[in-house]
């Protein structure tokens, strides 16, 4: 194959040298690492978070196929784990409907949309498209957070007494709009939606975010001959 | 001990595998890149092909295990669900051999264009004739499969025949409730807010209308072969869902909205048995709605019998209200009201 | 911000993928907030927005007025696009690998961005065929009929151009490439089964059933994760400098889709024979019960798979911190820009100043040079693309 005829930079990647954009600033430990505003920090933050995640909601998928598979069998490492909720060995009804419901939520969500958009949005478009970071990198940093709180959430309506949410990961009401329906539509179904509020929030930040860097015109010099140009496509 | 050994052999296995990957790691290292390369395009070009026998070998002998426990074999066990089963294979026909062509294409893309010594890929950024001629003709495709099936829809959803027979359906946590209008043909008003589970009346039904004085409620659906039945559809607490896989039917159970749908049953509950060979088959009714942890319970059953056996099932039937009110002069149990009212709509 | 150059036809396709995921957001989620916020008012405040004419528990209750459909219409306006903001960047992100491991331009992009944009606009407007047999108005049923299959025009053309990507192209296996070529394969299965179900009478049928299990799990859980794994495996380096094992990866990758085919392809049978999704146990149901070997098999081949995934977790972590460090700079040979910042990118990316962009991304193998990155200016003869 004939050589490539590209321009690429030599510079190693010298740790300490900043760009005369930004200001000298000394990161912590704290704000390099924790609430980071370096986009690629945060798409690998959004990325571990949503492994985890990722890991757990699979982990719900192992328990409940094991009902599903052998629904005469008991397994009484499942009752050691699970107490009440695995009675005898057995996954009781409550506890499926449980798993079904946060498997969806999880994978849903948590996973396939920050795991996926979250972690690749950030890490991708400025790189791509040549920036510097995103448009806002406090906003992306709080897209990160509120990410991260809404886990928190989630996780904890997993160890309430009443269980979390279980009417299916639609949360269809009446049935998720009724303690008495449903235990899962006790106090953990508010979890869930608190939790997902918080999601809302976390996505809407990161979506503005990156629609703003994509689209703002950094193109001094591009006269519209130029487009023009390029778009025959 | 079981689950430890489980465990340990489990771990075991990854270390294993860990240990081979770390070393091929090393080999490919020490081969060099463009050696390393070239083989694992060898091999995965090779796995390509492989996998598309493999799949397809794998649909076809899938097919051959489980065609036969889909409903296909038997048919439609209600007229208008015969169109279903049209639609599905239309369906299946044209989104198969879309599915084989292409995936034949993509892996055998995959083995066929493989990195080569001294061929150079082709630059082929775009062609105009190509993109539409695979924007119409999927788009033809998908026209003829909206049209059959939206002709279908419309007779699905479309009012009953004037001689269908109405029965009630009610979806609760966790059962079905039936009622009949009995021989005055109409069904007495009911409301939730009549309920009374303690005094018998768990549906809610207003004892004060004439009109459910002959209304029977029971716990299983019985139905006569080739008349249309028209199910109105109710629920008391949670959605729920009236699903009829045999007659291919099935419509929402939505508290404070009625639904209704209608099908003409085309074999009764014996024949049925002859036809799938089965004898404990029976038409189960099963709710299709997660309505929380007693959703998998919810199983009504349906009985279709010939009109005649109907006919006396029917007559022997007792109405709610002579049970509730077993002393009320308003008993409809008379000869009186019996002899006045029409046998309705059922022929 | 898109550094000097970079017009929107110069983008790569992952973000324009990206982009549209973003407005597809941004619109859709604010209406499930609004969903979960009225449902926090019914369920705490007293309020009847979803809810009446209900007897729970023995209980009268006094909700009147409300409409549990209500809901529905309002989840699914987020549900259907959410869907789409799953599957857009696996897409984009396929788009890409394909090319770069083709060492071709990825076919149509003109078409792929239109079909992208054709996909966003369709996604807003088909979410009641989730609802079909809600009781809705037929009129109304037939119409999201006709605008859900439409949506499945873009779709072909997508899977289409990326066949013609491959064909005549230099194919290099890496584990990236093979989950690229697994998602086309997924995405073709998963969106011919929405063919069946996008047709209302026929979801009469399928509604709540296996099939409807079977089509979203290939669609989202097994394509839209293949693109998340391709992603990672291609950009891994320039994330943390150093390589996945490549063994690992072709051992994720191939017991990963042989075990997905083997998880969902049968559950379409469960579906045809009308068996309901999320039920625990259908020990008591004549006519479900058939089911109970399939049922078994596609648990144990979900364990399987789910082991498998945990060594790629691994392979994940360790390669952090041991994984073999990255040389060069543009292990792929590839055109698009975050390739020429250095190995490991501090803050603001680009030490000097950002590269200027002169052309698309998807120059390869042409005019005889295996690659010409963005930043290379067009030279005064050579051909337009």
């Amino acid at each position: 194959m004939s050589t490539t005829s590209t321009s690429t930079t030599t510079q190693s990647a010298a740790h300490g040298t900043h760009d005369a954009h930004h200001e000298h600033h000394h990161d912590t430990f704290i704000t390099k690492y924790i609430f980071s505003q370096d986009h690629k920090t945060i798409a690998k933050q959004f990325l571990v978070t949503g492994i985890i995640w990722a890991f757990i909601g699979g982990l719900f998928s192992v328990v409940f196929r094991l009902q599903l598979g052998y629904p005469e069998a008991t397994f009484p490492i499942l009752e050691d784990f699970f107490g009440h909720w695995a009675k005898g060995g057995k996954i009781q009804p409550e506890f499926y409907y449980a798993l079904v419901t946060m498997h969806g939520t999880v994978l849903v969500f948590f996973v396939l949309t920050a795991g996926l958009s979250g972690t690749f949005a950030n890490f991708l478009i400025p790189l791509q498209i040549g920036a510097r970071d995103m448009a806002s990198p406090f906003l992306n940093m709080l897209s990160y957070w509120f990410f991260f709180l809404a886990s928190v959430v989630m996780i904890s309506s997993l160890f309430v007494q009443t269980g979390p949410a279980s009417g299916g990961w639609t949360i269809y009401p009446p049935l998720s709009a009724l303690g008495d329906a449903s235990s899962g539509s006790k106090i953990g179904m508010d979890l869930w939606l608190v939790s997902m509020a918080l999601f809302v929030v976390s996505s809407l930040l990161g979506g503005l975010n990156y629609i703003t860097t994509i689209l703002n015109m950094r193109t001094k010099g591009m006269s519209m001959t130029r487009l023009i140009c390029v778009q025959r496509e | 001990m079981t689950d430890f050994f489980l465990v340990a052999i489990l771990v075991m296995i990854f270390v294993v595998i860990f240990q081979i990957a770390k070393a091929s790691e090393y080999v490919s290292v020490l081969k060099g890149q463009e050696k390393s390369r070239k083989q694992n395009n060898r091999i995965n070009g090779f796995l390509m092909m492989v996998f598309l026998v493999l799949g397809l070998i794998g649909a076809w002998y899938c097919n051959e295990l489980y065609y036969g426990k889909t409903l296909f074999p038997q048919g439609s066990a209600s007229v208008e669900g015969e169109k279903i089963d049209i639609m599905l294979w239309i369906t299946i026909a044209v989104t198969g051999v879309v599915f084989i062509i292409t995936q034949i294409i993509l892996f055998y893309f995959g083995f066929k264009y493989q990195e080569k010594d001294n061929t150079r890929a082709f630059y082929f950024p775009h062609n105009n004739k190509l993109e539409l001629l695979w924007t119409t003709v999927p788009a033809i495709f998908l026209t003829v499969l909206v049209a059959f099936g939206l002709k279908y829809w419309f007779i699905f959803t479309s009012d009953p025949p004037s001689n269908a027979i109405v029965v009630e359906v009610t979806g609760h946590q966790f059962g079905w409730d039936f009622r009949y209008p009995g021989n005055d043909g109409v069904l007495g008003k009911k409301s939730y807010k009549l309920y009374n589970q303690p005094a018998g009346n768990s549906l809610g039904v207003d004892f004060n209308d004439s009109a459910s004085f002959d209304d029977i409620h029971l716990t299983e659906m019985h139905i006569p072969k080739g008349t249309p039945v028209k199910l109105v559809i109710n629920a008391m607490d949670v959605i729920h869902d009236v699903g009829l896989s045999h007659f291919r039917m099935k419509m929402d159970a939505v508290p404070g909205i009625p639904t209704t749908m209608w099908f003409t049953p085309k074999y009764t509950t014996e024949e049925m048995k002859k036809i799938t060979s089965n004898p404990n088959f029976v038409y189960e009714l099963s709710c299709d709605q997660i309505c929380g942890k007693g959703h998998f319970t919810m199983r009504g059953i349906i009985i279709v019998e010939e009109p005649a056996v109907y006919q006396a099932w029917l007559k022997e039937q007792k109405p709610e209200y002579g049970t509730l009110f077993p002393d009320n002069t308003k008993n409809t149990l008379t000869t009186d009201s019996m002899s006045k009212a029409p046998i309705a709509q059922i022929k | 911000m898109r550094t000097k150059g970079m017009s929107m036809t110069r983008m790569p396709l992952t973000i324009w993928a990206l982009f549209f995921t973003a407005v597809l957001g941004v619109l859709s989620f604010p209406v499930l907030l609004s969903g979960a916020i009225l449902l926090l008012f019914d369920r705490n405040l007293g309020t009847s927005f979803f809810l009446s004419d209900i007897v729970v528990a023995g209980k009268i209750l006094p909700n009147e007025g409300g409409s549990a459909i209500l809901f529905q219409h309002l989840f699914w306006f987020l549900g259907h696009p959410e869907v789409y903001i799953i599957l857009l960047p696996a897409m984009g992100m396929s788009s890409e690998i394909l090319s770069v491991n083709s060492r071709k331009p990825i076919f149509g992009y003109m078409a792929m961005v239109g079909s992208l944009f054709a996909i966003t606009i369709l996604a807003f407007l088909v979410w009641a065929h989730h609802m079909f047999v809600t009781g809705l108005n037929p009129l109304l049923g037939g119409v999201f009929v006709l605008l859900t299959l439409l949506i499945a025009v873009p779709s072909a053309i997508k899977v289409f151009n990326w066949l013609t990507t491959l064909w005549r192209g230099s194919i290099r296996f890496t584990p990236a490439m093979l989950f690229a070529i697994g998602f086309v394969s997924l995405f073709i299965s998963g969106g011919l089964t929405g063919i069946f179900l996008g047709n209302s009478a026929l979801d009469i049928h399928l509604h709540d059933t296996y099939f409807v299990v079977a089509h979203f799990h290939i669609v989202m859980g097994v394509a839209s994760f293949f693109g998340m794994f391709a992603g990672i495996y291609q950009w891994y380096p320039k994330m943390f400098g150093r390589y996945l094992n490549n063994t690992l990866g072709y051992i994720h990758f191939w017991t990963t889709i042989a075990g997905a085919y083997l998880i969902f392809w049968p559950m379409h049978y469960e579906g045809l024979a009308g068996m309901p999704r999320r039920y625990y146990d259908f020990s008591n149901w004549e006519s479900f019960k058939m089911f109970g070997g399939l049922n078994q098999f596609i648990s144990m081949v979900a364990m399987v798979v789910f082991a498998v995934q945990l060594l790629f977790i691994f392979n994940f972590f360790y390669s952090i911190w041991k994984g073999r460090k990255v040389r060069e700079l543009n292990p792929w040979g590839a055109n698009t820009l975050e390739w020429t910042t250095p190995l490991r990118p501090g803050h603001g990316n680009w030490p000097g100043d950002i590269p200027e962009v002169h052309r698309w991304p998807y120059d390869y193998s042409k005019d005889g040079h295996d690659f010409i990155d963005q930043t290379v200016p067009v030279g005064p003869n050579e051909s337009q693309h």
